[in-house]
């Protein structure tokens, strides 16, 4: 008893030291990222570039400036926003299967999507209409479920859960109507989109993300205790303090603004938000205030990485990222599982 | 405000469900320094009851004044800084400790830096010391429930006016020991100046801390008043449909419950 004493409180030290080692690894892994592709750009090069341009061929300077650099920063954001959606929905549904995709905002974004390819209007707006069609299609979807966030006595959470389920059902089935019914050249667009893909990445949409990051981030910080109240149920939570109704709909909110942009602009990317959560709460501990950061640096080292996989394993081919996030995270989820310190997820 | 005068009073609640009526025309007050005891048989409204009365059920018809405004006028955390419940169905978390637990008691207040020491404080006055740095999810359910106890003791300290304490069943995994120990706080708290309303199902133990008791049954108040005149053998057996007798052990007396003799 002694002993199991000790290293609960052991472990309460450690988390906020394991939090810090995990904000050092990002900027490292980073570095890596972007040094590390088709053309790769040695250490020196890669100093050189911030210190002294001029020592620096063209050729590197615009792969690591125009290609390079905002890849690994989408890559890095649309990581860190779908953790984040995940750790949310998972502290509000209190369901360690929480998805943020069960809030119908992927399948409402994949809807969008899909119907862009299929009357061929992606080029549209300068490309813009496909990521801005995905948005209002998850946020449609989400919308809908808005109908349901009513008190306690309707059954609350359980019932938003049962609502979700529906409406992925029946966006799914509008999906394969569409699936269906496109041509070859439509079809395969379609299903690369919903592998997901950070290739298109641009400094504008690099600075739309992280303004949603910031913004769904702060929604989700503003919560965290009220996200740990939540732990001990709706109503014990309601008579600590918490406005359980205005919380649930600020959570949905952020995941939906976070999920619905890294959507938009990289498909619909699974496992990081599920898993990434899970493995800050192994680590951490579970409290929100060190889950929520520990997710977000978590779910973006997980996909820069899986990133760098997907252009560097088969180039000068490219693999869908979507493949990659499983087979990266997953044998690091399971190897934190089977360890005996971790804290119970 | 007037001294004495009641921090909670209910008047007239009714609350149906489809056609059941579940509450009937339930008044009752809970005044600073009484621990009042709400008994009855399973199923006769006692935790409906208590949502109402903590403001998180709305009644069909009646009204609910904490501390002379209507319960429904107050937001989710004004009303937790007059007003702390320990429910029956408290979840337990995984990943947070014993001590991090008891300090959201102290969520709705807002100093927070007084939370750890207050949670400090309320561990050891429920003799849990020991357990402050262990994680929730490995308590048995009797330490969880003494726990639950000590975060409701840090949400009262403090309370604005005189604070409010709703316990549904608090003694519900507890052996005898502790029993009397969590009473023995509640019953206390009382003395300091708080109202306490405590939904309990031993009634040896209700006629010995218990300043006042409604009884509930049926969704209606059948009798409410002094401990020492509602804790009588020939009501309770009626109501309970089961024989209860006294046992005076010295100066002090206990109600036993028996079953009924079987006919024939």
């Amino acid at each position: 008893m002694n002993a199991a004493r000790e290293n609960d409180s052991r472990r309460r030290g450690r988390a906020h030291g394991r939090l810090w080692l995990l904000a050092s690894l990002f900027p490292l892994v980073l570095l890596a990222a972007s040094a590390l592709g088709a053309v790769n750009i040695g250490l020196a090069d890669l100093w050189n570039l911030v210190a002294a341009p001029a020592q620096v061929p063209e050729i590197v300077r615009a792969v690591f400036w125009e290609i390079r650099l905002p890849r690994v920063l989408l890559a890095a954001l649309v990581g860190a926003a779908l953790a984040l959606a995940g750790a949310g929905v998972q502290g509000l549904f209190r369901n360690p299967l929480a998805d943020p995709a069960l809030i119908g905002v992927s399948a409402g974004a994949a809807l969008g999507a899909v119907v862009c390819f299929f009357f061929g209007w992606e080029g549209l707006l300068g490309g813009w209409l496909l990521p801005l069609a995905a948005f209002v299609g998850g946020w449609l979807a989400v919308l809908v479920l808005g109908i349901f966030n009513t008190g306690f006595a309707a059954g609350g959470t359980a019932k938003l859960i049962l609502a979700g389920v529906a409406l992925n059902a029946m966006l799914g089935s509008a999906l394969g109507f569409f699936l269906f019914s496109a041509s070859d050249d439509a079809l395969r667009s379609m299903t690369f989109w919903t592998l997901g893909s950070c290739a298109s990445a641009q400094w504008p949409q690099v600075v739309v993300l992280l303004i949603f990051l910031a913004i769904g981030g702060m929604l989700l910080w503003r919560n965290a205790r009220s996200l740990d109240a939540l732990q001990f149920g709706e109503e014990q939570a309601a008579h600590l303090g918490v406005s359980v109704v205005r919380v649930r709909r600020e959570i949905i909110v952020a995941a939906a603004l976070l999920v619905g942009a890294a959507t938009a602009f990289a498909g619909t990317i699974g496992f990081i938000g599920l898993v990434a959560p899970h493995m800050a709460r192994l680590l951490l501990g579970g409290l929100h205030r060190l889950v929520l950061p520990g997710a977000l640096l978590l779910g973006a080292m997980l996909l820069v990485l899986a990133d760098l996989g997907a252009r560097t394993l088969a180039a000068p081919a490219e693999l869908a990222v979507g493949i990659l996030t499983a087979v990266i995270g997953g044998p690091f989820f399971l190897w934190l599982l089977r360890r005996p310190s971790s804290w119970s997820a | 405000m007037i001294p004495n005068a009641p921090s909670l009073v209910a008047e007239g609640i009714t609350l149906s469900r489809d056609t059941r009526r579940i509450l009937d025309r339930v008044s009752l007050a809970v005044t600073p320094g009484k621990f009042l005891a709400v008994i009855g048989p399973n199923g006769a409204g006692k935790t409906t009851l208590l949502s109402v009365l903590s403001g998180l059920l709305k009644a069909d018809d009646g009204r609910v004044m904490l501390n002379g405004r209507e319960i429904s006028g107050y937001s989710p955390a004004e009303r937790a800084r007059h007003c702390a419940v320990m429910r029956q169905d408290n979840a337990r978390p995984s990943g947070m400790t014993v001590l991090e637990a008891v300090e959201l008691g102290r969520l709705a207040h807002n100093a927070a830096d007084d939370a750890r020491p207050l949670a400090r404080q309320m561990l050891w006055q429920m003799d849990l010391s020991d357990l402050a740095d262990r994680d929730c999810s490995r308590l048995s359910g009797g330490e969880w429930q003494r726990v639950a106890f000590a975060r409701t003791m840090a949400q009262l300290s403090g309370a604005e006016a005189s604070g409010l304490l709703l316990l549904d069943e608090p003694i519900s995994s507890l052996d005898p020991l502790h029993q009397h120990q969590l009473l023995g706080e509640a019953r206390r708290l009382a003395r300091d100046g708080h109202g306490v309303l405590a939904i309990l199902h031993d009634l040896n133990l209700t006629a010995h801390y218990a300043d006042e008791v409604a009884l509930l049954a049926a969704g209606r108040i059948h009798s409410s008043g002094p401990a020492s005149e509602i804790m009588q053998p020939s009501v309770l057996s009626e109501i309970y449909g089961c024989r209860m007798t006294e046992i005076r052990d010295g100066g002090q007396r206990a109600l036993v419950s028996l079953p009924l003799p079987s006919v024939g």
